[in-house]
């Protein structure tokens, strides 16, 4: 799972928990300015997420994060730490 | 100073029986069972595998996708049928600050709480959704309702178990008589069929267990009943002062002119000896109405058709009002035990049937042991006289509303 498979995944979860027009999903989009977000959006995104890669991303990973691209870069970092792991 | 009158100008329901006041109205007086086995989840391991399920709610009809994930179908059945009811009741042209909700739930969000419970405990607790807590919260179908119409007046939610939907409608109509609002949306909703709750009522020994024959389970004051069916659903109703539904032109269905509450304050499930709690309580309601007795055309009983429920509520109905003196109907033959909603939808109920002159049957009701009127088979023609409707919960709570005749 590269970043560019979690863009998409993270796209299509934008697309469905803030009901946006797809083109507008870019990476430097940020949740709550400019896809129509609040608080609990990004929560809801990262439950998708969680069910489609079967990992878990505890919600203190994400501080600070504001676009699609920055999610993407830490559900990355958390995803390639999981397949190093020997304990899972 | 007179006391302000409290009219009912709308109304809305989701119920087993229809989700449309014509259709639900028209389930009821054909007094047909809406039983069948469970169809939202497989209850093959259930110990009861029937119920009365809505089935012809879309949510989308009144919800985006994002709303829709965001709330439990608890709520979103409360939001159907309060919309109806504010669709019913016309313009009314208040400020949103005088508009209030009461909204009753008995357990509230349970099926998001146990699909995060089998989260929790089967993936561990960075699986549980972040939005467990404002969809399983049960004041959430409250909060929704004034969110969506942008209502800011007294918003809250009533928890005293199968009492609530009566308990919200009697409390919405104290806050129009002491002027804090002008127009409440009161009801009460629930959406409990679930495998916890079917499990858990079923060990009480609480529901029906006739598994083969689900539309001859619930059988209120029959002397075969053998305990509730599990319902779900919503009603809501529109309350506003007299005067102002009169002003603007509104149609009035009746007027919700008396209301009594209490506590049995003596076991957490079984009513008290004789119904003592349940006739104090109708006692209330009457005089809160300034009616006597003799002025009640028919009862909207609590009926649950459970053994210790309705040997209670006829002894009770027979302290107030003597034995076959008047006319006792119950909707739970043909919709089970709405929980929180019933006492809302059974108001709903109590209007239409003052609206035609008619009393319901009650559905399955043959043989009984009891020395109570029960309207069986057909509708009875009674004209529009008042009604007392009952609700009764666990936890002892009682509530009664007395429901009078539109007039002018």
């Amino acid at each position: 799972m590269d970043r560019d498979q979690i863009l998409e995944l993270l796209t299509d979860a934008a697309v469905e928990v803030m009901d946006v027009d797809r083109s507008i999903v870019t990476a430097d989009a940020r949740f709550v300015e400019d896809l129509n977000g609040d608080s609990l959006s990004v929560l809801e995104i990262l439950e998708i997420l969680q069910e489609k890669l079967d990992v878990d991303l505890p919600t203190e990973s994400f501080d600070g994060v504001g676009t699609v691209g920055q999610a993407a870069d830490v559900i990355a970092k958390i995803v390639s730490e999981r397949a190093e792991s020997p304990t899972t | 100073m007179s006391r302000i009158r409290v009219a009912i100008t709308g109304m809305g329901v989701k119920t087993p029986a229809g989700s449309d006041l014509p259709t639900f109205w028209a389930t009821l007086l054909a007094g047909r069972s809406t039983a069948t086995p469970i169809r939202r989840i497989d209850p093959a391991a259930l110990p009861v595998r029937f119920a009365c399920e809505v089935t012809d709610f879309d949510p989308a009809t009144y919800f985006d996708t994002k709303e829709t994930r965001r709330t439990d179908r608890v709520a979103q059945l409360a939001f159907g049928a309060a919309a109806d009811a504010l669709a019913d009741a016309g313009e009314l042209g208040a400020d949103p600050a005088r508009c209030g909700v009461v909204a009753a739930a008995g357990v509230g969000g349970l099926i998001t709480q146990e699909e995060q419970e089998y989260n929790l405990f089967s993936r561990g607790p960075a699986r549980v959704s972040p939005m467990l807590v404002p969809m399983m919260m049960p004041n959430a179908a409250a909060a929704l309702i004034g969110m969506k119409l942008g209502w800011t007046g007294p918003n809250f939610c009533i928890a005293t178990a199968c009492a609530g939907g009566t308990n919200a409608i009697g409390e919405a109509g104290r806050l129009i008589r002491e002027g804090s609002s002008d127009v409440v949306l009161a009801g009460g909703s629930e959406a409990c069929v679930t495998p916890i709750a079917i499990a858990a009522f079923a060990r009480m020994g609480a529901l029906s267990n006739r598994n083969d024959e689900p539309t001859l389970a619930s059988r209120p004051f029959d002397v075969d009943r053998d305990g509730f069916v599990m319902g779900e659903g919503a009603g809501f109703v529109v309350l506003e002062s007299w005067d102002r539904a009169e002003a603007r032109g509104a149609h009035i269905y009746g007027e919700l002119a008396g209301y009594g509450r209490n506590s049995d304050a003596y076991h957490v499930t079984a009513p008290s000896p004789g119904g003592a709690g349940a006739a104090d309580c109708m006692r209330l309601a009457l005089a809160d109405a300034g009616l006597e007795a003799s002025d009640i055309g028919h009862v909207n009983a609590h009926g649950t058709s459970t053994e210790l429920n309705d040997a209670a509520e006829a002894e009770a109905v027979i302290k107030v009002f003597g034995e076959h003196s008047l006319p006792v109907t119950s909707a739970k033959g043909v919709i089970g035990h709405l929980i929180a909603a019933a006492g809302a939808v059974e108001a709903v109920a109590s209007m239409l049937a003052m609206r035609d002159g008619v009393v319901p049957p009650t559905c399955n009701h043959e043989r009984t042991e009891l020395a109570i009127d029960v309207v069986t088979g057909e509708p009875r023609t009674l004209g529009a006289a008042p009604v007392v409707s009952n609700s009764f919960g666990f936890g002892g709570h009682n509530a009664s509303l007395v429901l009078i005749p539109g007039r002018c």
